[in-house]
């Protein structure tokens, strides 16, 4: 009887540790999947929008930025999605100038770099389309886990590309801190990313002083 | 005197009618090419242009307002090389976007275009298209032949 008693209030007891420590785990207050500690740093070599000019992940230290996957001839999804998150930007008040988009094209072979220019530019200043050939592009969709694939054809109504949905987003030290699933849904949480993009800008920047100390 | 109509009035009187009644029936049965035009209709369509050599997407939402089921079987439409039925899904993470033959629509019911999901996807817009103003008139057709025509708002990217 009171052994079965103290097993309920151990239950009990486990019950109520179990939300707490889960809510700690993914949440922490932020509306995006918090992945800090579990996923790499931002780390790539590409062209970059608007000239060709050749980027690297440290031309984002300071910045906190967003890393998106997609195709310019996607007339519905990647739009859908750049348009959300201009909404979201435009939530950041001035926090905006501080944070970057970065549109990496896994159809590198039809997206020139003035192709991607005129794409992004159609979404805001804060949005950059990066040009990778086929070993830098390997390089970061494999860092990330990002799967894609294309299927080329003459016809371009056939011309199949399959990309990730997701939107990784980065500190200004280039931690990865958040996963947004998907931009492109019904009902996608614009202001939930516009908080937690002003939070990551508005961070104590020791943390990020402390990785460039680290890098120089 | 007790006659209302002289005969000769009265025949001119009816064969007016009879012509009145033809041109009636002419104006409100539709001609034998309208035959299996549905009782549908296509509200809040729009295109959205984004770059003259990148496809523009076509949004509406399409009642059926009769009895008989529908399907919806394919569109043109003057400016775009093509225009297409597509449809955008979304499985483990993946975004995918394939043609699609054909979308039902019940009796008496709707189905929407609409960003994230059917799209319209019109090849190489061209004209008028380009100039992000204005409207597009974008027919669907059906797959027992039928067809309607609507106008779609013509749009750039809207953003902030």
């Amino acid at each position: 009887m009171t052994g079965a008693l103290h097993r309920r209030q151990a239950l009990g007891l486990l019950a109520a540790a179990l939300p707490l420590s889960a809510a700690r785990a993914d949440d922490g207050g932020w509306h995006d999947i918090d992945v800090t500690g579990t996923s790499p740093s931002l780390d790539f070599t590409m062209m970059a929008t608007p000239d060709g000019q050749t980027v690297f992940q440290n031309n984002y230290v300071g910045y906190v930025t967003m890393l998106y996957f997609g195709y310019t001839f996607c007339p519905d999804v990647c739009p859908l999605t750049m348009q959300n998150v201009a909404a979201a930007l435009a939530k950041t008040g001035k926090a905006v100038k501080d944070i970057r988009f970065l549109f990496v094209t896994v159809d590198p072979k039809r997206d020139t770099i003035p192709v991607l220019k005129a794409y992004v530019g159609l979404f805001g200043p804060e949005f950059v389309g990066l040009r990778g050939d086929a070993d830098q592009l390997a390089l970061l969709t494999k860092r990330f886990r990002v799967a894609y694939s294309v299927t080329p054809s003459p016809d371009p109504a056939k011309y199949e590309v399959i990309h990730g949905s997701a939107i990784y987003v980065f500190d200004r030290g280039l931690n990865a801190r958040l996963l947004v699933p998907s931009m492109a849904t019904k009902t996608p949480d614009i202001d939930g990313l516009a908080a937690d993009l002003v939070r990551l800008v508005n961070e104590r920047p020791s943390s990020w002083f402390g990785w460039l100390r680290g890098i120089v | 005197m007790t006659s209302s109509s002289h005969p000769e009035t009265a025949f001119r009187r009816m064969a007016g009618r009879a012509a009145s009644a033809l041109l009636v029936a002419l104006a409100v049965a539709p001609p034998a090419a309208w035959a299996a035009s549905p009782d549908v209709a296509v509200t809040g369509g729009r295109m959205q242009v984004l770059l003259p050599s990148r496809p523009a997407a076509g949004y509406f939402t399409l009642e059926n307002r009769g009895d008989t089921p529908l399907a919806l079987s394919g569109a043109s439409a003057p400016d775009c090389q093509s225009l297409m039925l597509h449809q955008s899904t979304e499985t483990g993470g993946m975004a995918r976007m394939a043609m699609v033959d054909s979308v039902p629509v019940p009796p008496h019911g709707s189905i929407r275009f609409s960003p994230g999901g059917y799209h319209l996807m019109c090849m190489q817009p061209t004209g008028i298209l380009l100039t992000h103003k204005g409207t597009e008139a974008v027919t669907l057709h059906f797959a027992d032949g039928g067809s309607v025509s609507a106008p779609f708002a013509i749009q750039g990217v809207g953003t902030r």
